[in-house]
This record gives structure tokens, sequence and C-alpha cells, in this order.
């Protein structure tokens, strides 16, 4: 009987080529992009689950509550001392390693005849404890971690043993941290797969890291965001025990701030959706998936619409095998099969292109996240349930239609479109799919905007052929170091400006706030303000423009501040002149506020324009700031280069242009956009792809109509109104509901940007002008032709 | 075989009902060939698809070899059916998708009969029709008397009880019709029941009994010699 189901769906589906056609195509390009959607979504909710302590891991962060009653302040770090603190007080802690985290940082070889190799890290590091690894699962290859309690020494991956060395019989061998601290390798451990946020290739012992920095600020004072500390946990001691116990530890420890300071256990399941913490966007995952499930929704739709409109030419067959004795759970079962077998044969498609896309995905998203896709039983069970999900949706329903058709009617031909689940049934789909369609346009649209919006916003400062320059990471910056490159990278012809500054372009990731006194107030203010070392040429290079005041004197200490506009506005300076030659407290010195600059976006646009101050602090730059006239770039870098690794032999020549760097700030952003607006398209597409075949079928079951109304003197136009009548309707239904509800999500999607468009009436004007203008291509084609068609041809048919 | 009692079918359209059968009452014997006869629209094919449990009466009694089924399920029915009548219509029902062969083949895989036996079945009926060197043809590459050689193949190949032909030569020439009436009469002599609609007093001659109808009802019958 298998068999016969199966000859017969074949030969249904050779006959009807293009429907056979539009439901593979369909069902294969939303499979292969659901399947991707899916395992990337899978990626991202299975990060860290792979360590047996995963369910007892946490990270302590720090939260500082707002002294204004405003938002919270959250940050991945915490003080320095914290992990020592918490190990004296709570010796019942399982495991507790701190980490310090290592970006942008290089490893250099030495070789046989002196000079070292260097290799420029582009992933992260960690000084980490030995602890470490008793919280997290590592496979060794040589050696292990017992050895990292000392200090200079050091544990890497296999892939970069291999880098180094070519072996990872690397046990023993020196790499130098930076160029400048030297550590023992005493571990080698095999790569993981990449579905963590703890992906450190190069891990120094913990131990090294006073020798690395020179110095460490050992106090409660202050908090890094890259000093951060991990625990495992036991029965003996709890997060509830943490939480009961927390306050009081800091009242011993920051006895003044009490109450203004938290550090919580966040555990590892949160870690990487955690977004107050660094972690990635949940809801832009969110909507991937949804789009995953839309794919899929308006595969299955099509499918439904094209099945229920070809039922009509299988009624006979219908009719001879109830005649010859079916009953209607066979028949049922029948088109299950027939629908089972297209639903499988896409698989097998998608399977294939599957590969396909996940290649192109990797090459394409690299950067933006880690992202590994890996098959595994719970994947196998995926497909099994995404596949059972579209046989049953797409099957079911036309399959009953099917089984439920009189015999004697149905040998007669006499089965309507009435019959055939009603047109009302395929019309609501249709409009489903349409209301779909319109959501992701108009979900694209204000992704898109929100896009270009961060790329075109004037961001208060000058971005273009300016190239910033990394200085050795050291306490305290080499003065006379640092002008003799300046006097250097001066000479070079093209070389227009230079500034030093602490952290490179006005808007970085690297952020330092501090309390504020201001004028003679006899306490803190109750916010905390931005500081910034810069140099006096740094507003001039940046074209950061004064509105009051003037520019900072040159100087190497602190001399003086500049502040911004929203420092004077917190501070209640409408006219931001009256501030000129109040005074504020800066690292333990008076001095005199000369200038006021006009507000720039030091933060990603997804923040407000904090309150800023800027002083002069020599030993506090790490960046050089170099404007270039427009010509050859790679001629410059490389003169640059030179000049630089002459002053800093043992330093590393990191640079970057500060368009691309504030570019790549929004990366993930985009990355995700493009994503979003790729798979939409896709969605889109498929929906044309069911629209088309189900005009066609219309235009089919219409000949005869069209023919008559033709012989009584219709027009082409008049037909044509027929079909552009029933799928404006359509259209315009499913725009009521597609259009508040996409409102309502991007509304909520735009809240998590600071800075934002507001959604227009254009947006909704265009999402239903490109619907209407998709649908009318769609539909056009195959509407003219049935127009056109010859009446006395169409009905002598019947 | 079967007995039917004051049987009423009547169709109901929006606005106007049809009566198609009337209090209409039959009886048919095992082994016998009746005839049905009548003007267009008297309610032949409907008294014709309520005796092959295709359809339903409204009102009356059907016994089937002395069960009442006038009330089985669809389920019951389909299941009755296929075990013990045969179809032949006029315009053959073949299913264009599947061979000769497997259209024959069909009845038998819906009684879930091996494989060995249904080749054995399938071939000595093809044989016995004449079409066994048109087994791998679909129905469209065959003419009319072939396909309607191969429905009534298809009617029998379970070795019904009942064959049931609703003017099983109306498409036909008169050769090609005469080649099926003679299958017909060969497998009532082999001793199944069959029971005919038709137009033609001609066929109605191969007969042992003519049934005539009027407005849904029995108005005539003719014993032939
Ligand atoms: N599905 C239906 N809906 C409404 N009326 C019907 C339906 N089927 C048949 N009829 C009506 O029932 C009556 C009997 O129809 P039936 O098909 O049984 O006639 P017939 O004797 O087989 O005619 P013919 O010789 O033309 O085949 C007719 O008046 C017909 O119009
Ligand atoms: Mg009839």
């Amino acid at each position: 009987m298998l068999t016969n189901y199966i000859k017969i769906a074949f030969r249904n589906l050779l006959r009807n080529k293009s429907y056979a056609f539009i439901n593979i195509a369909g069902l294969s390009l939303g499979l292969t992009c659901a399947m991707l959607i899916f395992a990337l979504v899978r990626y991202h909710f299975s990060i860290d689950k792979h360590h047996s302590k995963y369910e007892n891991t946490y990270r302590i962060v720090s939260e500082f509550v707002s002294r204004e009653g405003g938002e919270n302040f959250h940050s991945p770090g915490v003080p320095y001392p914290l992990g020592k603190a918490v190990l004296t007080d709570f010796p019942n802690i399982e495991n507790l390693s701190m980490t310090e985290l290592a970006e942008d940082y290089f490893e250099a070889i030495p070789s046989a005849n002196g000079e070292d190799k260097k290799f420029k890290e582009t992933g992260e590091g960690a000084f980490v404890e030995p602890s470490f690894f008793k919280i997290f699962d590592y496979e060794w290859i040589q050696g292990g971690f017992e050895e990292l309690k000392n200090p200079n020494t050091v544990v890497i991956s296999e892939k970069n043993a291999l880098k180094y060395f070519s072996t990872t019989d690397v046990i023993g061998k020196i790499i130098k941290h930076d160029g400048r601290l030297n550590l023992k390798i005493v571990g080698v451990f095999k790569d993981y797969k990449d579905n963590t946020d703890f992906a450190y290739e190069v891990m120094p012992s913990y131990a090294s890291l006073k020798e690395y920095y020179g110095s460490i600020n050992d106090n409660f004072g202050s908090t890094n965001s890259s000093t951060r500390c991990v625990v495992s946990l036991n029965e003996k001691f709890t997060k509830a025990n943490w939480d009961k116990l927390m306050p009081a530890f800091v009242k011993k420890y920051r006895p003044d701030e009490a109450k203004y300071i938290h550090y919580v256990m966040q555990p590892l399941k949160e870690i990487h959706f955690s977004e107050d913490y660094g972690g990635i966007n949940k809801n832009l995952i969110l909507s991937l998936f949804a789009i995953g499930i839309f794919l899929i929704i308006t595969a299955s739709i099509n499918f439904v619409n094209l099945a229920t409109a070809q039922a009509l030419k299988r009624s006979k067959e219908v009719g001879v095998r109830k005649v010859l004795g079916s009953s209607k759970a066979q028949l049922f079962w029948q088109f299950m099969a027939e629908t089972a077998m297209i639903t499988i044969t896409s698989l097998l498609i998608s399977i294939v292109l599957f590969q396909f896309g996940e290649k192109i995905a990797r090459e394409y998203l690299d950067g933006a996240f880690r992202f590994t896709f890996y098959f595994d039983a719970s994947v196998i069970l995926y497909v099994v349930l995404i596949i059972l999900a579209v046989i049953v949706l797409s099957g079911a329903y036309p399959a009953l239609v099917l089984a439920g058709f009189q015999p004697v009617m149905a040998l007669k031909g006499k089965i309507s479109t009435q019959q055939v689940g009603g047109f009302s049934v395929r019309r609501s789909l249709v409009v489903v799919q349409f209301a779909i369609s319109q959501m992701l346009i108009i979900g694209m649209a204000v992704v898109t905007s929100q896009l270009s919006y961060f790329q075109n916003k004037d961001l208060g400062f000058k971005k273009e052929s300016i190239l910033t320059i990394s200085l050795p990471f050291m306490s305290k910056q080499d003065v006379v170091k640092m002008n003799t490159f300046k006097n250097l990278a001066s000479a070079v012809p093209d070389v227009e400006k230079i500034s030093f500054s602490m952290s490179g372009p006005p808007q970085s990731g690297w952020v330092n706030s501090t309390s504020l006194r201001f004028d003679n107030r006899g306490e803190d203010e109750k916010w905390s303000t931005h500081v910034k070392s810069i140099d006096a040429n740094y507003l001039d290079l940046y074209g950061i423009k004064l509105v009051a005041g003037r520019n900072l004197y040159p100087s190497d200490s602190i001399r003086e501040v500049v502040v911004n506009e929203a420092f004077a506005k917190k501070l209640n300076f409408k006219d931001p002149a009256k501030i000129i030659g109040k005074k504020i407290e800066a690292r333990g010195r008076k001095v005199e506020i000369v200038g006021v600059v006009k507000d720039f976006h030091q933060q990603s646009l997804s923040q407000t324009i904090e309150p800023l101050y800027m002083t002069t602090l020599a030993t506090n730059y790490y960046s050089v700031n170099v404007k270039l006239r427009s010509a050859n770039f790679q001629k410059v870098i490389k003169t640059l280069e030179k000049s630089f690794n002459q002053v800093y032999p043992e330093s590393y020549f990191n640079h970057q242009f500060v368009d691309e760097a504030i570019q790549a700030a929004y990366q993930e952003e985009e990355t995700m956009g493009k994503l979003i607006n790729f798979f939409a398209l896709v969605a889109i597409l498929i929906g044309c792809l069911g629209l088309y075949g189900l005009v066609s079928f219309m235009a089919a079951q219409k000949t005869k109509e069209i023919g008559i109304r033709k012989v009584l003197g219709a027009s082409i136009g008049n037909i044509l109104m027929m079909f552009g009548k029933e799928f404006a309707q359509l259209i315009i239904i499913a725009f009521v509901i597609a259009a508040p509800a996409a409102w309502w999500i991007m509304n909520a999607w735009l809240q998590n940007y600071e800075y934002r468009i507001s959604i227009g009436a254009g947006i909704f004007l265009l999402s239903i002008a490109t619907t209407i203008l998709i649908a009318s291509i769609t539909v056009g084609y195959r509407s003219v032709r049935a127009s056109l068609a010859n009446p006395v041809k169409s009905l002598r048919t019947e | 075989m079967l007995k039917i009692t004051d049987l009423e079918k009547i169709y109901r359209t929006e606005d106007i009902e049809t009566v198609a059968l009337n209090k209409l009452s039959l009886e048919v014997k095992k082994g016998e060939f009746v005839a049905i006869m009548g003007p267009s629209g008297c309610g032949k094919s409907t008294l014709l698809n309520i005796i092959g449990m295709l359809d339903d009466a409204e009102k009356g009694s059907f016994m089937f070899n002395g069960e009442e089924i006038i009330h089985f399920n669809e389920r019951r029915r389909a299941d009755l059916r296929k075990r013990n009548i045969g179809f032949v219509f006029q315009s053959f029902n073949l299913i264009d998708e599947l061979t000769v062969y497997e259209n024959v083949e069909l009845p038998l895989l819906y009684l879930g009969v091996d494989a060995a036996e249904r080749k054995q079945k399938v071939e000595a009926v093809l044989e016995k029709v004449q079409i066994m060197h048109r087994r791998n043809h679909f129905p469209q590459q065959l003419s009319g008397g072939q396909q309607q050689r191969c429905a009534v193949a298809r009617a029998v190949v379970n070795t019904p009880k009942l064959i049931l032909a609703d003017e099983p030569t109306g498409n036909l020439d008169s050769t090609n019709g005469n080649e099926v009436m003679q299958l017909l009469t060969e497998l009532n002599e082999a001793g199944t029941t069959v029971i005919m609609v038709t137009h033609s007093e001609h066929d109605a001659r191969f007969a042992h009994r003519i049934i005539r109808l009027l407005d849904g009802k029995v108005v005539m019958e003719n014993i032939l010699g």
C-alpha cells in the first residue's frame, strides 16, 4: 500500500511540476534558513552548558546604586582585593578564582637569532588562578594548571601552542606577554568548542599580575571592569548564604558606601544574556528565532494553500479510492504520507544547503560573535521536531479536506472550491502570510533606519582619516619616549596633526568615572562624572567645538579642566559660560574649569551623554591620535610603525582607524541587522512563491468564468480588477493586523537605544506600498495572462 | 442478496427539494442480472449509488445479505463495500497516475491481499479482459474500450458478489460496448450478481430482468426469457 502511495505521490509531483517546485523550493529554503537560525539560537542558549559545574558557577559582579534614584550602574568587574577578602571571610566557598581580562595583547616568542617573533592576538586572554580550572572543565594535552600558583607561569591553548611553536611539546618554553612579561608555559589545554564566554586562549597566572602592571591598586575603592571573580559553590555555601551575608561584607570593606554598592552573585547561566554586564541582547536572538518560526509558518502555509487548491484535481482519485473500499483514515494517511514525502525531500535538500549556508554564515559573521554550529543528538531531535511540525501543520488540513470528499460528488467532479476548505480558509492563510511579510518589512525598515542613524549621526567629533596607535600598557607612561615618538611621527609628511590621550578616540569602550567635588561644596556630588586625560591638541584634532571659555594649555600634569555641556547642565548652569572659573577637585587637586565643549558622544549611542571633564596628564596617556592627510595611508602606517618600533622595541604596533573602530562597536547590531534583513527577505520570497502558486491556481479555476465574462463584454481591465480587488482586500486586512503588532515590537526594540529614530507613518506607508508592489508583481503576471486568454478556447474545454 | 423497502432520497439545495427516490422497493436475488432503465433524472444513478453504499438514504430499509445496513457509518460501509461490491462507471474512473496493472491491483491492496496472490489475481483478470499486453500503460494511452475493460477487470479482481454498472457502455461504440456486455454476461454466468443501469434497450436484453423507473419509483418490471 505504501509503495502505491509513494508511486502516486511521485507521479503527481511530476505531473504538476510547478506546484512541486514551489512547494519544495519554498520548503527547502525555509527549512535551511530556519535550521541556520535555530543553530545560531541554540549556540547562544548553549553557552558554557558543557561545564560540569554549570549550575553551581557564579560570577561576582558590581552593582552601583544610583544616588539620585536613577539607573544603577553595572560592572562585570570587582575590586582587586575582593577575591582574597571573600575567601578569608567565607572559607566555605568551594572554589574562587580572580581573573584579569587581557584584550588587545600580543605574545613575543624569543627566537634563536635574538629577535622576538610577535603574535598579535585578537581573541581574549586572562590572568587566572589555578582554581579557575576547578570551576571550569579543561582537558590537558601537556602539563596542567597546578603550577599556575606561581608568578611568571602560563597555560595556553593547543591552537596557540601550534601557532607559536608548531608543536604542543612546549612545557618549559618562555613567551613574553605584551613583549615584557616573561612567562613559562606549564600547561597546554585542548581547544574548546567555542560555545563559551570564557574563551581565553592564553592564561598567565594571576600571581604574575603585579609584575605586569608594575603596581596594583590594592584597595576596594576602584573597580576595573576587567578584574573579575568567578566562584563555584556547593551546599556548604550557597548563593542564598551570599545574599544574606553580602551587605555586611560590603559594610566591612566599604563602610562609607555600603548602601550604594552590591556585589551580586550572577549565575553562569545568566551571564551570556546579561546586557547590563556586557552580555548579548537576548531580544535580538529572540527576534531571529521568531523569524525562523515565521519562515516555517510561511512555507507551511504555501503548502496548505497549494495542496487544498490542488485538491480539486485529485477529487476523482479520492472518489475512485473510496469506491474501491478505501476508508477515510486510509486516505488521510495517504495524503499525509505525500506531505511527508515532500517535506523529507525538502529536508534532504536543505541539509545540503545548510552546509553551504553554514560556511557562508561562518565567514560572514566572523568577528561579530563567536559562532559555531555543531550536530549532536539534540540537533537531530530538533530537526525531527521541526519536520513533524511542518508535516502536521501543512499536511493535516488538506488531507482532512481530501479524505472528507463525498465519493459520488467527487467522481462527478462536482467538488467545488467552497468544499475545498472554502476559499475563506485559504484567504485567512494568505492574510497571515501578508501580515507576516508586512511585519517583517516594517521590522527591516526600522532596524535599517536605526543602524543608518547610528552610522550617520553626528557624534560631535570628526572621525575620518584619524589613526590611533596604542602605547604600551604600563602604570606610568614614559613621557620622554612619548615625545621622541611624537617628534618622529610629526616628521612624517602625511601626518597633519598628532595628539595624546588616555582612551584614544572621543568615543571608546574605555570609560573612567569618578566622584566629583565641585566648587566649595562640603561633600561630593551625588553623581559621578566621566574623566578623560587628553593633551592640548586633542580638541582640535577631533574637531570638538568649544561653546565657552578656551582650550587647555599644554601641560604634562593636571593644570586645569574643560567640561562638556552635560557637566554644566548637571550642575544647573543654564549658561555654560557661567561655569568658567569655577573649581573642581580632580585627583586631589583643586583646578579651574577653563572651557566648556559642545556635547559629543563619548559612549555608544545606546547610552546618554554623561557629564565629563577632561584634563592633561601625560603619564596617563595610552593612545596616540594621528590625523592623516588623505594620501597613501598604507605607506604612512608603515613609516609610523618603523618609528614606533624604534622607540618601543619591546612593544607591538597596534593601530586602528577611528571610523572603523566606531563602526566595529556596532558590529553586533549590524550583523544582527543584516541577519534579520536577510532572513526576512527569504520569508517574503517564500510568501511570494506561494502567492504565485495560488494565483496560478485561481487563474486556472477561473478560466471558464473569465471566458464567459469576456464573451459578455468584460475588458482586460475588468478581469484584472477581479484578481486585484481580492488581493487588495487581503493586504489591507493583513496591514490592520501587522501594523500595530510591528509597531509594538519594534518600539520595544528601539527602547534599547538611548538615541533612536521614531517610527513614523513613513515606515508604515513603505511597508504597505512594498507589499502591494510585491503582490502586484507576483499576482500581475499570472492574472494578465489569464485575462488575455482566448475565451473561445477556455470555454471549449468545459 | 439485497432487499430494499420504501427507500427515500431527497436532495435539498437552498430553495428546492428534489425527490430522487420516492418510497422505492426492490429485491435482487443472488446470481441475477438486472438492468435498470428510465428517463434521465428518474433516479437510476442515485439508486445504484445507494446500493453501492456510496450514498445514504433518508428513510427506508436496505437489507444486504440479510443485514440491515441503512444506519451503517462510513467506515463499516467502506468495509462492506470493498469485500462485496465491484463498480463499473460510464466514465471508467481509472486513476490517471496509475498504470493499468496498478489500477486493477488497487482493490486488492485495500483488502490487504499479499503480493504473490495479488500478482496472480491481477494477471488472471487482465488475461480474461484481454489487456494483459497493456498492463504497463497509463489510462490515457488506452482506447475507450480498453479503458472500460480495465475498469471491469478492476471491478471483478477481488471476485465481488455484486457488480454495479452505471451505463457501462455509455461512452463506447457498439463493438466495444458489446465486448463489455459480453464480459458482464460471463461474470454473471460464473455466479456474480450484476445490476446495470442503461439507456440502451439492446444492452438491457443481456439481463434477466429489466426494472423501469420513473420519478424515483419502480413503474414496471420485465422478466426476460
Ligand atoms: N447532488 C445532487 N443535488 C441535487 N440534486 C441531485 C443531485 N444528484 C442528483 N440530483 C437530482 O436527483 C434526481 C435523480 O438523479 P440521478 O442522477 O439519479 O438521475 P439518473 O436517473 O441517473 O439520470 P441520468 O440518466 O441522466 O444519469 C435528478 O432530478 C437530479 O437532478
Ligand atoms: Mg445517471
